[in-house]
């Protein structure tokens, strides 16, 4: 997984604490939490309000000033950056102390936006910046120019259209001909997605698939053999989606975010990545740092593996492999 | 009057001969955007074949397109609205867009739907045909002109001097900030497709350690040039 390596000064990112609340919920549609903010259970008519309070650590101003110098909040400006691709915004909101009297080490900044939802689509992402209000005399090790950002708070997202989530249920599977001769099956990409069973597939093996029964030894041997198929399945439509999230080749683009694509990918590449960065603290940011470095190993290494966790590989041939290798 | 559709389009809305298949409402924005201008732009030059020659004629649509929708009061709400950009590609303007791109309507084979419907993000915008027009009008025409330009006169009309600038500035999520936006027509002026690219994602770097945001397209020129 990769890391953001700087070669200056920067606040430790546990020294920010962002954190954001909604006014007037009572009128708004039902709000869930996420794993890194709200999402709303369905899109917002009415405009509301939402309020920031950034807390900073005072330890940040002896770790970005340079030594023998002196700095405090005063020197910096505190913002909230607000971007949602989907609605092709970019705003900024300079937070102000606030007036509460903190005990402690911990500065408080608040601020608020109105957000009129018929304005916005997607999700909207928030992130707090310390940035510097003045240049100063450059130091070795130290960003020390006006506007130089010297610290940056976890980003938080609030969906403003609900998260459409994807079922593997939700797969369709039929019977037909399929371009390839000879190939048990092909995967059509479609929203849901559909499995095309080569109608002239070996007579026993469409029994198999055919087979409706449950807890039986037939369904048994049937769900351990096409567990494989859906791994596959999700294989192609996860490969699909990460390929949707690379920018076009030599146009200088950026990798978009899952949450940009349209369904089945956008949970799909979720999915996986919250198995193939299931340590991290933002899997769905790890994904994107490391397409940005290095999609290959994310397409032909990692994801691979992902799916086979997503697909319960292991669960479908433990199940059979316990009735047939139990006494071996 | 001039609409929307009632939910955003993904590809699997269209199918390749660019028809929607399933049934999806239209509504309307309130105003009545006339295309006639448009249209009569096209009418004259769609006998055009060449890609360099179609590239060319781009910032005359551009203009074309920012007046009519600027004449037509349209709320500001629809600007960035992909929903009614979907349903201008599709509807009014789809036979530019077919012609813009070359697209094969007899064919089956998946079709270039990101033209139509745009897709995730801000890329999208910059891929669907008509925001992808639009957009950089309403950036630039009316901001004055600097004095050191070298692929026009105008910051719209450098803009649109080479189609690797709409490639790379439009597609990065920093365009979105107007400044930023602004700032990056200067700063690869005069540039070849290479440099274009590097200066752009150097732009993209060095917002990891400024915060361009609250920077005005001067200063953001300043340091991107130092």
């Amino acid at each position: 997984m990769t890391q953001k390596i700087r070669f200056y000064r920067y606040a430790d990112q546990s020294d920010f604490k962002l954190s954001l609340s909604i006014d007037n919920t009572d009128q708004l549609p039902g709000i869930n939490s996420t794993s890194n903010g709200f999402s709303f259970e369905e899109k917002p008519k009415t405009s509301f309000k939402i309020n920031f309070s950034l807390g900073i650590h005072s330890e940040i101003f002896n770790i970005v000033t340079p030594e023998n110098s002196f700095e405090d909040e005063n020197d910096f400006h505190f913002f909230i950056s607000y971007i949602s691709p989907t609605s092709r915004k970019r705003k900024t909101v300079e937070l102000t102390k606030s007036d509460d009297i903190s005990l402690n080490e911990i500065k408080y900044f608040d601020g608020d936006i109105l957000i009129d939802p018929s304005e916005w689509f997607g999700y909207i992402s928030f992130t707090g910046f310390a940035v510097r209000k003045k240049s100063r005399r450059e130091a070795k090790g130290f960003l020390t120019d006006k506007h130089s950002i010297v610290g940056n708070s976890q980003e938080f997202t609030i969906y403003i259209d609900p998260i459409e989530k994807f079922d593997g249920s939700e797969i369709e599977m039929d019977d037909g001909q399929i371009p390839q001769k000879n190939a048990l099956y092909q995967l059509i990409q479609s929203n849901p997605p559909k499995i095309m069973i080569n109608e002239d597939a070996p007579e026993f093996t469409l029994k198999m698939l055919r087979h409706k029964g449950s807890g039986d030894r037939r369904a048994l041997i049937r769900d351990t053999l096409f567990a494989p198929i859906l791994v596959d399945v999700w294989e192609q439509l996860a490969r699909a989606g990460i390929y949707k999230m690379l920018p076009d080749s030599d146009y200088g683009g950026e990798v978009i975010s899952p949450n940009e694509l349209a369904k089945p990918y956008n949970s799909i590449v979720l999915d996986a990545a919250k198995k193939m960065y299931s340590d991290a603290d933002d899997p769905e940011q790890a994904l994107i740092d490391e397409l940005e470095e290095d999609p290959e190993t994310v397409i032909n290494e990692r994801l691979h593996q992902a799916v086979q966790v997503i697909g319960d590989l292991n669960k479908y041939y433990e199940k059979c492999a316990k009735v047939y290798w139990r006494d071996a | 009057m001039s609409k929307y559709y009632e939910r955003r389009l993904s590809e699997f809305d269209i199918d390749p001969k660019i028809i929607i298949n399933k049934e999806i409402n239209c509504m309307e924005t309130g105003a009545a955007i006339d295309f006639s201008d448009f249209i009569n732009l096209f009418d004259k030059n769609k006998h055009i074949t060449s890609n360099v020659a179609k590239a060319n004629l781009d910032i005359s649509f551009s203009e074309v397109i920012y007046r009519s929708i600027k004449e037509s009061k349209l709320s500001r709400k629809f600007i960035y609205d992909l929903r009614f950009w979907q349903w201008i590609c599709i509807n009014p303007l789809k036979e530019y867009c077919i012609w813009r791109w070359d697209i094969d309507t007899s064919s089956n084979e998946p079709q270039k739907s990101a033209r139509f419907i745009g897709g995730g993000g801000v890329t999208g915008f910059s891929k669907n045909t008509i925001s992808r027009l639009y957009i950089p009008a309403e950036l630039l025409i009316n901001e004055p002109s600097t004095e050191d330009l070298v692929d026009g006169d105008s910051l719209f009309q450098s803009f649109w001097s080479n189609q690797q600038k709409e490639l790379s500035i439009c597609q990065s999520v920093l365009s979105m900030n107007k400044d930023i936006f602004i700032a990056a027509v200067r700063c690869v002026d005069g540039l070849d497709t290479k440099e274009i690219s590097r200066l752009v994602a150097d732009l993209n770097f060095r917002s990891s350690s400024y915060f361009l945001d609250a920077m005005s397209h001067e200063e953001i020129y300043e340091i991107s040039n130092n």
